[in-house]
């Protein structure tokens, strides 16, 4: 260290015009104690003015400490003597902290900074730049409201925790009192005159009073619990007296300025405020010039004596201890300052009470100062070697001690002032919240970032012990902590999980990520085993195909005892038998398309404002993990009634390509499922959560007119006399449908079974809801133009009609022989083909179906061929047909449907019977009418939605809302724990 | 009586943000300002002056103007063209029947160092002698004008330690040498048995440390106005388009002292009380303190509309 001081001396020496006459250099550099903020100082100015003057050793440091930002990973200090070498280590790399959720602030991105943050359990409230105070909850992320609090800029937040009252304090020169969980104002308090900005607030608990840190470097006292001692008229007089000449005057002067400006800058921003009670900080309570700058930190602790004590600092770098009493004023106790801070240009941006004792102040020269409250020494310095961005906020929790910089770094010690590393936020870290049972370090500047550094807190032994044994096979490179209330409320286990899960890019069906397949595979095996699995492993599909999981998780002994006996008499007899629960998903996801149109990067998982993306977020790797951690947890609770198996599969965006044939060869293993439980669907709108009972079914068909000539021809020349596949193909498709989409082929909705009045009149209820409660979802938005309600409607009936209910055929693509006949427009092609699909519904058959169209077109061809024959060549018809998938069509009245539904409303809290809302799916998963019939007679597929309509599946930017996907769990838990007996009555 | 602001920033600022463009700009307080002292005079009329330094450790730049501010075509273009992080802009009334001329325009400066003064010594002929007694030789042949305002910069200049050869000089001198000014005049005119009420908001700077002072040789009575304003940047909000002092972080970017506010955001402007000193650190950091002599008094302006009428 001290080599260090030297040679920055020397740099600062050596660099001319700052040299030897600055007496604020050289009173500093006879202080060794003082000498690293003459470095940062010297240093700032050679890199900024003097490179080019700069020694050889002096720029290295700076080069050093340049390289050190800009890797991004870890990176070191180095101590320019060679002494020593410190590495600060990233501590995003070593998995030690990570981003939960960034919260984008509501409003103009300029004006939107957060410049002060408090929380609660519930809740976090975030002051901004505007002046408004942003409260979002801890558990979804979700924006509960934007308080209108004041007229130029929220500096400061305090929070009395016994009562719930949130302080605010502001540029205007006010605090105002909120009650924290209703968020309705309570009561004002005015500063002292000409006060300036509240900069900062400390609540004192003990003594029920409240500290204000002011921009005319005065500390001021106000006494809470007696606040209705002075007459409030008093205070209202106060206020009203002081008018300023300038703004407040109605002197003719004033005419020649804009007519709107005073009024502008005068009124309050919430006129809900006009009616609270009003108080003003009483002169004696005010300590003048308790600093010489802005008073920008003032805490509220305690001596280690036992005293309680505010500690304030400010922008003359020196911070100043008081006495406080319910009486008076604070009382000056001591100054804690550098032998030089009256002559120093040094400024406190915030203060920290560590754990023994010990008090930090974050320097605007970017350390971090250590004072010994005992001693009233000066005890460390953090963060010197190197000039380093201002330390702007100062956050002491759970044994660490969290700095946020200039330049959006948070660096990390522990309470032993061991250097631990450092996380970057992408942002100035302007303010900060931590504790208060909180796993999550809060941090403020362009918007909120939630990061999960528990594994930082406490000793080894407790980091070990929570550590769960990981094979050494496993991909899982971090701890997985047991999750303790806070983590479990908020599922930090299962988050740790999917993003290690989702990094694995297992898109299906490109043969360079096929071992990125086997690797997510291999992750969720041994997830499962970690877990409780009894077991877990691989099944391989057909050559090519990725493997299955499968995984299978006991029924507790308890549990399984107390459900019915009926459920489990095969078990006893024939393993292979067992009734259980099947859970059905898959871990291959879509690619990610075009990487540009998202926001962030598609394979890691991302938390903003509520939502968590990523590529397979919601489909199905999100649900798949929600729904396994239910199962454990139950498992681990001995609350399992039945065995649940899984199986998720990896092809499943390729049409379940050899699940037929794994499942078969294992039949075994998966026993007798009563219940097949999925979840890969969407919610109809945003808000009501749903369940789907039905799915239409798939044929797709191929159809190729050839002509018997080789090659195509000019039309001009040959026209007429050849024949036209394109003209034939547009004949045939044509007869399959009339231009409004009824199809058109022969008895092709004889079966379609017929819509019963409680169908349609439960299909009107589900309109009704959508359109009261759902009017903003794409949904209604995209189907209903019409200004009427009925009419509305009406055509959304309609249209959720056709797209449950009836079957449909769409041609997808018409094409030409040869790419010249598609961009000449003088060529006879000499072939034509067209692919479309049939969608089928109760009760048609695939096989039915698919003869039918075949037929029809065969017949539509036939009789056009025949109606031509004197052309120079003919024409043959291919056609291709595959049935893809089976209806599906579950009974929403069975016991499991009611159970399911029951799980819903208990976990929403919602008390009305019409919810979840039943719905079908115009689209096909193949995989559930297969495993029904596969395990029929007693198995029933309930499709169990967790995400909203708005989810983005398939296409960019796709995302499962937070509070969907943990109440989607515990969805799963409800419904699982009780499952035993609500199968018995199936 | 005059106005004058000046600036400080971090980033360099387009003089026409500050001189012309704002509400209540220097320019509009040129001809319109709204917290007269002395209600016979209510133009500032008799010449303009600016100085600004475009970087720290070198020379600063002055241009001055015997025309009044509103009609002088050149200061609009070089308001339009010079951007700086340190700024002092000057519109002046005289005093003291003292002439109109550009060597009486304010600021002055005198090696790195730059002045100006809003106010009069009040029975500054009686002690004009003692003043320039007391000064060095090359001081005292600096002086151009005739103005209390310029004599008091010499009284300044004076308590320095070699105030031309020098570059920079610490906050804590520069705050020493204007405690020391005021104090030294004060005693000049207790000597000379002056009645009158001086007003002494003065502003120096050395290109980088910025001190100033709202100062009345009145213990009840409140000196010449003098605001100040801090943020992280002063500019013209589009929606509204009004000038803001925006406080996007922690950090004081920009400081803005000014005779009277430069717009109608009220709680962007802050008062500096009387007889206090303000200094803006190389760091911007702002540091206030209270000037305590025998004009002190904690509770002045308690009594409000004490000095309605006053000087």
């Amino acid at each position: 260290m001290e080599h260090l001081h030297r040679s920055l001396g020397i740099v600062a020496q050596t660099e001319p015009s700052s040299g030897s006459s600055s007496p604020t250099l050289s009173s500093l550099g006879r202080k060794p104690a003082a000498a690293a903020a003459i470095g940062g100082l010297a240093g700032g100015l050679c890199s900024h003015l003097h490179s080019e003057t700069q020694p050889q050793h002096g720029r290295s440091v700076s080069q050093t400490s340049l390289a050190s930002i800009s890797n991004g990973g870890s990176s070191s200090a180095y101590n320019v003597a060679g002494a020593s070498v410190r590495m600060a280590v990233s501590l995003e790399s070593t998995g030690q902290a990570r981003e939960t959720q960034q919260l984008s602030t509501p409003g103009d991105e300029t004006t939107a900074s957060i410049l002060a943050l408090a929380q609660t359990q519930d809740l976090v409230y975030g002051g901004t730049q505007n002046g408004s105070i942003h409260v979002w909850r801890r558990d979804t992320f979700r924006l509960v409201q934007t308080l209108q609090a004041h007229a130029a800029g929220c500096l400061a937040l305090a929070i009395d925790e016994t009562r719930g009252i949130l302080f605010s304090g502001g540029g205007d020169g006010r605090v105002h009192a909120w009650d924290a969980e209703q968020l309705e104002p309570l009561f004002d308090i005015y500063a002292a005159e000409n006060s300036g900005a509240v900069l900062s607030l400390a609540y004192f608990s003990q003594l029920d009073a409240l500290a204000l840190g002011c921009q005319n470097a005065s500390v001021q006292w106000f006494d809470v619990g007696r606040r209705d001692a002075a007459p409030c008229d008093r205070a209202l007089r106060e206020i009203q007296a002081r008018r300023s000449r300038f703004f407040d005057s109605s002197d003719a002067a004033i005419a020649v300025c804009p007519s709107n400006a005073p009024e502008l800058s005068n009124g309050s921003p919430d006129a809900n405020r006009t009616s609270v009670p009003v108080f003003v900080v009483e002169e004696q309570n005010v300590v003048g010039y308790a600093h010489s700058g802005y008073v920008y930190s003032v805490i509220a602790g305690a001596l280690p004596s036992g005293e309680p004590a505010l500690f304030s600092a400010g922008g003359d770098g020196v911070v100043r201890l008081w006495r406080v009493g319910s009486e008076s004023a604070p009382q000056p106790m001591a100054t804690l300052a550098r032998d030089a801070d009256a002559l120093e240009d040094a400024c406190v941006h915030s203060l920290a009470l560590g754990d023994d004792g010990v008090l930090f102040a974050g320097l605007q020269s970017g350390v971090v100062d250590v004072w010994d409250l005992e001693t009233m020494q000066r005890i460390r310095e953090l963060g010197t070697g190197d000039s380093r961005p201002s330390v702007f906020v100062l956050q002491y929790a759970d044994g660490c001690l969290f700095a946020g910089a200039a330049d959006g770094l948070v660096r990390v010690w522990t309470g032993d002032l061991h250097e631990v590393g450092f996380f970057a936020t992408g942002s100035a870290v302007l303010a900060l919240a931590g504790g208060s049972g909180n796993s999550e370090l809060v941090v403020g500047g362009r918007s909120v970032g939630f990061w999960d550094v528990a594994t930082l807190a406490g000793d080894s032994s407790q980091l070990a012990q929570e550590l769960v044994p990981t094979p050494a096979s496993a991909p899982l490179s971090m701890a997985m902590r047991t999750p303790n209330a806070g983590v479990r409320r908020r599922g930090g286990r299962m988050m740790q999980a999917l993003a290690q899960w989702m990094r694995l890019r297992s898109v299906s069906g490109v043969p360079e990520l096929q071992p990125e397949c086997r690797r997510a595979a291999r992750f969720l095996r041994d997830l499962m085993r970690q877990l409780g699995a009894s077991d877990a492993r691989l099944l391989a599909a057909t050559a090519g195909a990725n493997p299955l999981v499968y995984g299978r998780f006991d029924a507790s002994h308890s549990a399984a005892a107390n459900a019915n006996a009926d459920a489990n008499t095969n078990s006893d007899s024939d393993d292979s038998d067992f009734a259980c629960v099947l859970v059905y998903g898959h871990y291959d996801v879509m690619p990610a398309g075009n990487e540009s149109q998202w926001t962030s990067r598609p394979f890691e998982l991302t938390g903003r404002d509520g939502y968590l993306y990523g590529r397979g977020v919601t489909d199905d790797k999100g649900p798949v993990l929600a729904t396994l951690f239910a199962v454990a947890e139950l498992a681990a609770a001995g609350a399992l009634s039945l065995p649940v198996v899984f199986c998720i599969e990896g092809e499943e965006e390729r049409g379940s390509a050899g699940l037929r044939e794994a499942m078969e060869t294992h039949r075994r293993l998966f026993g007798a499922p009563r219940l097949i439980l999925l979840s890969s669907s969407y919610w109809l709108g945003e808000t009501t959560p749903c369940l789907t009972y039905g799915m239409r079914g798939s044929i797709r068909a191929n159809l190729r007119i050839e002509s018997s000539r080789a090659a195509d021809v000019h039309a001009g020349v040959w026209g007429g006399a050849v024949s036209e596949p394109l003209t034939c193909l547009a004949h045939v498709l044509s007869r399959l449908a009339d231009p409004a989409g009824r199809v058109l082929i022969p008895g092709f909705h004889d079966s379609v079974r017929p819509v019963s009045p409680a169908e349609e009149q439960a299909m009107r209820r589900l309109v009704q809801w959508i359109t009261d409660k759902e009017a903003r979802a794409p949904l209604v938005t995209r189907t209903a133009q019409s200004p009427a309600p009925e009419e509305t409607r009406a055509l959304l009936f309609e249209q959720l009609m056709q797209r449950w209910r009836f079957p449909t055929l769409t041609v997808h693509h018409v094409d030409v022989s040869t790419v010249a006949a598609r961009s000449n427009t003088t060529l006879v092609p000499a072939a034509a083909q067209a692919s479309l699909s049939v969608r089928v519904v109760p009760d048609q058959t695939l096989g039915d179906i698919a003869h039918k169209l075949r037929t029809h077109i065969e017949d539509t061809f036939a009789q056009a061929v025949a109606a031509e024959p004197s052309l120079l060549d003919s024409l043959t018809l291919h056609l291709d047909v595959q049935p893809v998938a089976q209806w599906w069509l579950a009974d929403p009245d069975a016991p499991v449907y009611r159970a399911a539904a029951k799980a819903i409303r208990d976990e929403w809290a919602l008390g009305v019977d019409d919810v979840p809302l039943l719905i079908r799916e115009g689209g096909s998963i193949p995989a559930v009418p297969w495993l029904e019939a596969f395990f029929a007679p007693h198995a029933v597929a309930v499709n169990l939605p967790m995400g909203q309509s708005s989810d983005n599946a398939h296409l960019d930017n796709e995302r499962i809302s937070l509070e969907n996907l943990m109440r989607g769990r515990q969805v799963v838990y409800r419904l699982l724990k009780n499952i035993g007996d609500v199968i018995s009555k199936q | 009586m005059c106005r004058f602001l000046l600036y400080k920033s971090n980033s360099p600022i387009l003089l026409a943000d500050l001189l012309t463009r704002p509400a209540h700009s220097i320019i509009m307080q040129s001809f319109n300002c709204k917290l007269l002292i002395d209600k016979r005079k209510t133009m500032n009329g008799d010449g303009v002056g600016l100085g600004w330094y475009m970087e720290p450790r070198a020379k600063g730049c002055i241009f001055t103007s015997t025309l009044p501010a509103w009609s002088n075509i050149n200061l609009q273009r070089l308001a339009e063209n010079i951007k700086s992080g340190l700024v002092f802009a000057h519109v002046r009334a005289t005093t003291g029947g003292t002439v109109t001329s550009e060597s009486n325009c304010h600021p002055w400066q005198y090696g790195n160092l730059m002045w100006m003064h809003n106010g009069n010594i009040g029975g500054f002929d009686q002690i004009k002698r003692r003043m320039q007694n007391s000064l060095k030789e090359e001081i005292y042949l600096n002086i151009q004008g005739t103005t209390d305002s310029e004599n008091a910069f010499a009284v300044f200049l004076n308590m320095l330690e070699d105030p031309l050869g020098r570059k920079e000089f610490s906050f804590d001198e520069l705050k020493q040498a204007m405690l020391a000014t005021i104090e030294q005049i004060n005693q000049w005119l207790d000597e000379a048995g002056v009645t009158e009420t001086s007003l002494l908001n003065f502003a120096v700077t050395d290109g980088q440390t910025v001190v100033c002072t709202r100062y009345i040789t009145d213990r009840e009575r409140e000196g010449a106005s003098l605001f100040y304003s801090s943020g992280s940047e002063f500019r013209c909000e589009e929606e509204s388009s009004t000038y803001r002092m925006i406080k996007a972080n922690k950090r004081e970017d920009v400081v803005v002292v000014a005779s009277e506010p430069l717009t109608y955001e009220k709680s962007d402007w802050m008062v500096i009380p009387s007889n206090n000193l303000l200094v803006i650190t190389p760091k911007l950091n702002v540091r206030l303190y209270p000037i305590v002599d025998q004009y002190w008094n904690p509770h002045r302006g308690h009594q409000k509309n004490v000095n309605q009428n006053g000087c």
